[in-house]
Protein backbone atom coordinates (compact mmCIF):
# COMPACT_ATOMS: atom_id res chain seq x y z
CA UNK A 1 0.00 0.00 0.00
CA UNK A 2 1.27 3.67 -0.90
CA UNK A 3 2.54 5.83 1.74
CA UNK A 4 0.17 8.40 0.94
CA UNK A 5 -2.75 5.73 1.23
CA UNK A 6 -2.19 4.30 4.47
CA UNK A 7 -1.61 8.15 5.76
CA UNK A 8 -4.77 9.27 4.88
CA UNK A 9 -6.48 6.16 6.39
CA UNK A 10 -4.62 6.10 9.52
CA UNK A 11 -5.83 10.25 9.70
CA UNK A 12 -9.57 8.99 8.99
CA UNK A 13 -9.11 5.85 11.33
CA UNK A 14 -7.54 7.75 13.99
CA UNK A 15 -8.52 11.08 14.20
CA UNK A 16 -11.97 11.14 12.14
CA UNK A 17 -14.21 8.14 12.99
CA UNK A 18 -14.45 8.31 16.35
CA UNK A 19 -16.71 4.93 16.73
CA UNK A 20 -14.31 2.10 17.52
CA UNK A 21 -16.77 -0.06 15.68
CA UNK A 22 -16.14 1.57 13.01
CA UNK A 23 -12.77 1.29 10.55
CA UNK A 24 -12.09 2.20 7.45
CA UNK A 25 -10.58 -0.31 4.50
CA UNK A 26 -8.70 1.31 1.32
CA UNK A 27 -12.44 0.80 -0.49
CA UNK A 28 -14.60 1.34 2.13
CA UNK A 29 -17.61 4.19 0.88
CA UNK A 30 -16.78 6.94 3.19
CA UNK A 31 -20.14 9.04 2.19
CA UNK A 32 -22.65 6.32 3.14
CA UNK A 33 -24.48 5.53 6.54
CA UNK A 34 -22.93 8.91 7.96
CA UNK A 35 -19.43 7.93 8.56
CA UNK A 36 -18.25 11.51 7.15
CA UNK A 37 -20.46 15.21 8.56
CA UNK A 38 -20.05 18.23 7.80
CA UNK A 39 -17.62 18.98 10.40
CA UNK A 40 -15.20 16.08 9.22
CA UNK A 41 -15.42 16.35 5.75
CA UNK A 42 -13.99 20.01 6.05
CA UNK A 43 -11.27 18.21 8.60
CA UNK A 44 -10.91 15.44 5.51
CA UNK A 45 -10.15 18.33 2.54
CA UNK A 46 -7.76 20.26 4.57
CA UNK A 47 -5.90 16.81 5.69
CA UNK A 48 -5.79 16.14 1.85
CA UNK A 49 -4.94 19.92 1.28
CA UNK A 50 -1.60 19.94 3.39
CA UNK A 51 -0.65 16.24 1.91
CA UNK A 52 -0.90 17.31 -1.76
CA UNK A 53 0.77 21.01 -0.98
CA UNK A 54 -2.44 22.63 -2.56
CA UNK A 55 -6.03 24.37 -1.77
CA UNK A 56 -8.91 21.55 -3.40
CA UNK A 57 -11.59 23.99 -5.21
CA UNK A 58 -14.98 23.27 -4.00
CA UNK A 59 -16.14 21.99 -7.75
CA UNK A 60 -13.04 19.37 -7.33
CA UNK A 61 -15.48 18.14 -4.24
CA UNK A 62 -17.65 15.00 -5.85
CA UNK A 63 -18.43 11.79 -5.43
CA UNK A 64 -16.21 11.02 -8.34
CA UNK A 65 -13.08 11.60 -6.35
CA UNK A 66 -13.90 11.34 -3.23
CA UNK A 67 -16.14 7.79 -2.76
CA UNK A 68 -13.11 5.96 -0.81
CA UNK A 69 -9.69 6.18 0.51
CA UNK A 70 -7.66 4.29 -2.86
CA UNK A 71 -9.85 6.83 -5.31
CA UNK A 72 -9.03 9.99 -3.24
CA UNK A 73 -5.72 8.84 -3.74
CA UNK A 74 -5.79 8.15 -7.30
CA UNK A 75 -6.96 11.37 -8.00
CA UNK A 76 -4.83 13.88 -6.46
CA UNK A 77 -1.68 12.13 -6.94
CA UNK A 78 -1.68 13.18 -10.24
CA UNK A 79 -2.17 16.67 -10.22
CA UNK B 1 -28.14 23.59 -21.26
CA UNK B 2 -31.04 21.75 -22.94
CA UNK B 3 -32.04 24.55 -25.51
CA UNK B 4 -35.37 23.66 -27.08
CA UNK B 5 -35.68 27.20 -29.26
CA UNK B 6 -34.21 30.19 -28.81
CA UNK B 7 -35.54 32.14 -26.18
CA UNK B 8 -37.83 35.79 -26.75
CA UNK B 9 -37.70 37.63 -23.71
CA UNK B 10 -36.76 41.08 -24.87
CA UNK B 11 -39.96 42.53 -23.98
CA UNK B 12 -42.42 40.11 -22.24
CA UNK B 13 -41.54 41.04 -18.74
CA UNK B 14 -42.84 44.84 -19.86
CA UNK B 15 -45.50 43.21 -21.34
CA UNK B 16 -46.36 41.62 -18.48
CA UNK B 17 -46.03 44.87 -16.09
CA UNK B 18 -48.09 46.72 -18.56
CA UNK B 19 -51.00 43.97 -18.81
CA UNK B 20 -50.51 44.28 -14.79
CA UNK B 21 -49.99 40.43 -14.67
CA UNK B 22 -46.63 40.88 -12.27
CA UNK B 23 -46.81 43.93 -10.70
CA UNK B 24 -43.60 43.64 -7.56
CA UNK B 25 -45.13 45.68 -4.64
CA UNK B 26 -43.13 45.80 -1.76
CA UNK B 27 -41.85 42.89 -0.44
CA UNK B 28 -44.67 41.11 -2.45
CA UNK B 29 -45.36 40.38 -6.22
CA UNK B 30 -49.10 40.89 -7.13
CA UNK B 31 -50.27 38.51 -9.62
CA UNK B 32 -53.01 39.57 -12.46
CA UNK B 33 -56.13 36.99 -13.26
CA UNK B 34 -53.99 35.57 -16.16
CA UNK B 35 -50.43 35.20 -14.00
CA UNK B 36 -52.30 33.52 -11.67
CA UNK B 37 -54.54 31.02 -13.80
CA UNK B 38 -51.00 30.33 -15.50
CA UNK B 39 -49.96 29.40 -11.63
CA UNK B 40 -52.98 27.14 -11.09
CA UNK B 41 -52.70 25.58 -14.14
CA UNK B 42 -49.02 24.84 -13.53
CA UNK B 43 -50.18 23.36 -10.54
CA UNK B 44 -52.99 20.87 -11.84
CA UNK B 45 -50.49 19.69 -14.34
CA UNK B 46 -48.14 18.69 -11.24
CA UNK B 47 -51.02 16.95 -9.01
CA UNK B 48 -51.89 14.93 -12.14
CA UNK B 49 -48.48 13.48 -12.40
CA UNK B 50 -48.62 12.91 -8.35
CA UNK B 51 -51.98 11.52 -8.48
CA UNK B 52 -50.85 8.99 -11.32
CA UNK B 53 -47.89 7.93 -9.13
CA UNK B 54 -50.05 6.88 -6.20
CA UNK B 55 -49.87 10.08 -4.04
CA UNK B 56 -52.02 11.24 -1.57
CA UNK B 57 -53.16 14.98 -1.09
CA UNK B 58 -52.47 16.34 2.35
CA UNK B 59 -54.27 19.05 3.67
CA UNK B 60 -51.95 21.51 5.35
CA UNK B 61 -52.64 24.49 7.83
CA UNK B 62 -51.39 28.14 6.92
CA UNK B 63 -49.21 28.67 9.14
CA UNK B 64 -46.75 25.51 10.80
CA UNK B 65 -45.70 25.68 14.19
CA UNK B 66 -42.62 27.34 15.41
CA UNK B 67 -41.89 23.89 17.48
CA UNK B 68 -41.96 21.88 14.45
CA UNK B 69 -39.78 24.16 12.45
CA UNK B 70 -37.53 23.34 15.60
CA UNK B 71 -37.83 19.86 15.37
CA UNK B 72 -37.09 19.98 11.60
CA UNK B 73 -33.63 21.73 12.18
CA UNK B 74 -34.26 24.81 10.34
CA UNK B 75 -32.76 27.24 12.94
CA UNK B 76 -29.97 25.03 13.12
CA UNK B 77 -29.29 24.69 9.17
CA UNK B 78 -30.13 28.36 8.25
CA UNK B 79 -30.05 30.49 11.73
CA UNK B 80 -29.43 33.58 9.50
CA UNK B 81 -32.83 33.33 7.78
CA UNK B 82 -35.67 34.95 9.79
CA UNK B 83 -39.07 33.37 9.98
CA UNK B 84 -42.25 35.36 10.93
CA UNK B 85 -44.78 34.97 13.48
CA UNK B 86 -48.62 35.39 13.94
CA UNK B 87 -51.54 34.20 14.72
CA UNK B 88 -49.91 31.19 16.74
CA UNK B 89 -47.67 30.05 14.13
CA UNK B 90 -44.95 30.81 11.27
CA UNK B 91 -45.51 30.93 7.44
CA UNK B 92 -43.24 27.98 6.02
CA UNK B 93 -40.17 28.19 4.79
CA UNK B 94 -41.04 25.20 2.85
CA UNK B 95 -44.15 23.16 2.22
CA UNK B 96 -42.56 19.55 3.10
CA UNK B 97 -42.39 20.26 6.54
CA UNK B 98 -45.96 20.04 7.12
CA UNK B 99 -45.82 16.69 5.72
CA UNK B 100 -43.27 15.18 8.34
CA UNK B 101 -45.09 16.69 11.20
CA UNK B 102 -47.78 14.50 10.19
CA UNK B 103 -46.11 11.31 10.29
CA UNK B 104 -44.39 12.09 13.70
CA UNK B 105 -44.11 8.85 15.37
CA UNK B 106 -45.71 6.57 12.91
CA UNK B 107 -44.37 3.07 11.70
CA UNK B 108 -45.08 3.03 7.93
CA UNK B 109 -46.74 0.09 6.38
CA UNK B 110 -45.41 0.62 2.66
CA UNK B 111 -43.45 3.13 0.91
CA UNK B 112 -45.35 6.23 0.03
CA UNK B 113 -45.84 8.87 -1.88
CA UNK B 114 -47.73 12.36 -0.81
CA UNK B 115 -48.30 15.44 -1.95
CA UNK B 116 -49.26 19.14 -0.52
CA UNK B 117 -49.45 22.99 -1.38
CA UNK B 118 -48.65 25.65 0.85
CA UNK B 119 -47.85 29.54 0.46
CA UNK B 120 -44.42 30.01 1.97
CA UNK B 121 -42.40 32.80 2.85
CA UNK B 122 -38.24 33.17 2.88
CA UNK B 123 -36.20 35.93 3.15
CA UNK B 124 -33.24 35.29 1.27
CA UNK B 125 -31.68 38.28 -0.19
CA UNK B 126 -31.21 38.86 -4.24
CA UNK B 127 -32.95 41.19 -6.22
CA UNK B 128 -33.76 38.64 -9.02
CA UNK B 129 -36.49 38.88 -11.18
CA UNK B 130 -38.66 35.52 -10.09
CA UNK B 131 -37.06 35.40 -6.58
CA UNK B 132 -40.03 36.14 -4.38
CA UNK B 133 -40.65 36.56 -1.02
CA UNK B 134 -43.67 35.04 -0.88
CA UNK B 135 -44.76 32.43 -3.30
CA UNK B 136 -46.36 29.08 -3.24
CA UNK B 137 -44.69 26.14 -3.42
CA UNK B 138 -46.58 22.71 -3.92
CA UNK B 139 -44.15 19.65 -3.17
CA UNK B 140 -43.97 15.77 -3.95
CA UNK B 141 -42.99 13.50 -1.00
CA UNK B 142 -41.45 10.30 -0.82
CA UNK B 143 -40.50 7.90 1.99
CA UNK B 144 -39.20 4.70 1.65
CA UNK B 145 -35.93 2.66 1.95
CA UNK B 146 -32.80 4.66 0.49
CA UNK B 147 -32.96 2.73 -2.76
CA UNK B 148 -36.72 3.27 -3.13
CA UNK B 149 -36.17 7.02 -2.44
CA UNK B 150 -33.61 7.35 -4.76
CA UNK B 151 -35.49 5.80 -7.70
CA UNK B 152 -38.52 8.18 -6.93
CA UNK B 153 -36.01 11.05 -7.11
CA UNK B 154 -34.47 9.78 -10.56
CA UNK B 155 -38.10 9.08 -12.04
CA UNK B 156 -39.28 12.14 -10.78
CA UNK B 157 -36.45 14.27 -11.95
CA UNK B 158 -36.90 12.84 -15.87
CA UNK B 159 -40.39 13.24 -15.61
CA UNK B 160 -40.53 16.75 -14.68
CA UNK B 161 -37.47 17.73 -17.45
CA UNK B 162 -39.31 15.74 -20.14
CA UNK B 163 -42.79 18.36 -19.02
CA UNK B 164 -40.48 21.57 -18.52
CA UNK B 165 -39.59 20.35 -22.31
CA UNK B 166 -43.08 19.99 -23.71
CA UNK B 167 -43.65 23.48 -22.89
CA UNK B 168 -40.58 24.58 -24.54
CA UNK B 169 -39.22 26.41 -21.58
CA UNK B 170 -34.87 26.29 -21.74
CA UNK B 171 -33.98 24.15 -18.58
CA UNK B 172 -30.62 23.23 -17.17
CA UNK B 173 -30.73 20.44 -14.50
CA UNK B 174 -27.97 21.36 -12.40
CA UNK B 175 -26.48 19.58 -9.19
CA UNK B 176 -27.00 22.47 -6.17
CA UNK B 177 -26.49 23.19 -2.32
CA UNK B 178 -29.02 25.08 -0.19
CA UNK B 179 -27.34 28.46 -0.61
CA UNK B 180 -28.55 29.72 2.29
CA UNK B 181 -26.84 27.56 4.98
CA UNK B 182 -25.43 29.67 7.31
CA UNK B 183 -23.01 29.01 10.25
CA UNK B 184 -19.79 27.45 11.31
CA UNK B 185 -20.19 24.27 9.68
CA UNK B 186 -22.39 25.94 6.22
CA UNK B 187 -18.78 25.04 3.84
CA UNK B 188 -19.15 21.42 5.35
CA UNK B 189 -22.73 20.97 4.90
CA UNK B 190 -22.84 22.80 1.20
CA UNK B 191 -20.05 19.98 0.33
CA UNK B 192 -21.46 17.09 1.90
CA UNK B 193 -24.64 17.91 -0.27
CA UNK B 194 -22.27 18.00 -3.58
CA UNK B 195 -20.40 15.13 -2.96
CA UNK B 196 -23.83 12.96 -1.54
CA UNK B 197 -25.85 14.56 -5.08
CA UNK B 198 -28.67 15.12 -2.18
CA UNK B 199 -29.69 18.02 -4.69
CA UNK B 200 -30.68 18.87 -7.74
CA UNK B 201 -32.29 21.93 -9.41
CA UNK B 202 -33.66 22.72 -12.43
CA UNK B 203 -32.94 25.86 -13.72
CA UNK B 204 -35.06 27.82 -16.43
CA UNK B 205 -33.62 30.76 -18.30
CA UNK B 206 -35.22 33.81 -17.87
CA UNK B 207 -34.04 36.29 -20.23
CA UNK B 208 -31.75 36.45 -23.61
CA UNK B 209 -28.49 36.99 -21.92
CA UNK B 210 -29.23 33.57 -20.05
CA UNK B 211 -30.31 34.15 -16.72
CA UNK B 212 -31.39 31.06 -15.24
CA UNK B 213 -34.06 30.90 -11.87
CA UNK B 214 -34.52 27.25 -10.33
CA UNK B 215 -37.62 26.67 -10.91
CA UNK B 216 -37.75 22.87 -9.15
CA UNK B 217 -35.42 21.29 -6.78
CA UNK B 218 -35.56 17.53 -6.39
CA UNK B 219 -33.43 16.56 -2.99
CA UNK B 220 -32.58 13.57 -1.21
CA UNK B 221 -33.01 13.81 3.13
CA UNK B 222 -31.44 10.19 4.48
CA UNK B 223 -32.34 9.63 7.42
CA UNK B 224 -32.46 13.19 8.62
CA UNK B 225 -36.44 13.79 8.54
CA UNK B 226 -37.31 10.45 10.18
CA UNK B 227 -34.86 10.74 13.03
CA UNK B 228 -35.79 14.15 13.44
CA UNK B 229 -40.09 12.78 13.71
CA UNK B 230 -39.39 9.48 14.60
CA UNK B 231 -41.27 8.18 11.87
CA UNK B 232 -39.96 4.45 10.52
CA UNK B 233 -40.42 1.79 7.93
CA UNK B 234 -42.69 -1.06 9.30
CA UNK B 235 -39.87 -3.67 9.23
CA UNK B 236 -38.20 -1.64 11.41
CA UNK B 237 -35.42 -0.64 8.89
CA UNK B 238 -34.54 3.27 9.09
CA UNK B 239 -37.00 5.63 6.69
CA UNK B 240 -35.44 7.64 4.05
CA UNK B 241 -37.13 10.53 2.44
CA UNK B 242 -36.91 13.12 -0.53
CA UNK B 243 -38.88 15.30 -2.43
CA UNK B 244 -39.66 17.89 -5.46
CA UNK B 245 -40.37 20.96 -5.27
CA UNK B 246 -42.50 23.51 -7.18
CA UNK B 247 -42.26 27.26 -7.10
CA UNK B 248 -45.37 27.74 -8.86
CA UNK B 249 -45.00 31.09 -9.73
CA UNK B 250 -41.52 30.47 -11.37
CA UNK B 251 -42.51 28.11 -13.12
CA UNK B 252 -45.67 30.53 -14.66
CA UNK B 253 -43.02 33.15 -15.51
CA UNK B 254 -40.57 31.10 -17.05
CA UNK B 255 -43.57 30.17 -19.24
CA UNK B 256 -44.64 33.89 -19.39
CA UNK B 257 -41.23 34.60 -20.49
CA UNK B 258 -40.23 32.51 -22.75
CA UNK B 259 -43.60 31.92 -24.88
CA UNK B 260 -44.70 34.98 -24.75
CA UNK B 261 -47.45 36.12 -22.12
CA UNK B 262 -50.16 35.61 -24.78
CA UNK B 263 -48.72 32.00 -25.93
CA UNK B 264 -48.26 31.40 -22.04
CA UNK B 265 -51.87 32.16 -21.26
CA UNK B 266 -53.51 30.36 -23.83
CA UNK B 267 -52.43 27.08 -22.18
CA UNK B 268 -55.16 27.80 -19.74
CA UNK B 269 -57.66 28.53 -22.53
CA UNK B 270 -56.78 25.35 -24.03
CA UNK B 271 -57.55 23.20 -21.29
CA UNK B 272 -61.04 24.99 -20.77
CA UNK B 273 -61.93 24.68 -24.03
Amino acid sequence: MSDARTKLLNYINGELLTDPTRRAAPDTPLFEDGWIDSLKILKLIAYIELMIGRNIPDEEIVMKNFRTVTVIIEHFKSK
Amino acid sequence: MTTTKEIRTDNAMTRLSRLHEWLPSGRETVLGPHMLALTNWVDSKVVEFALKAGASEVPVPRLIKHSVLERAGYFESFPSSIVEESGGGCMPPATCYHCYAKLTATSLREPGVWTCIARCQRDEGGEESGRLQTFTMREIVFIGSAAWVRKQRQEWTDRILAFAQSLHLVVLLDAATDSFFAGEQARGRKLLQQIKGLKFELRAQMDAKGTSLAISSFNLHETFFSRRFDFQLADGMEAHSGCVAFGLERWALALALTLGPDQAFSLVEQEQR
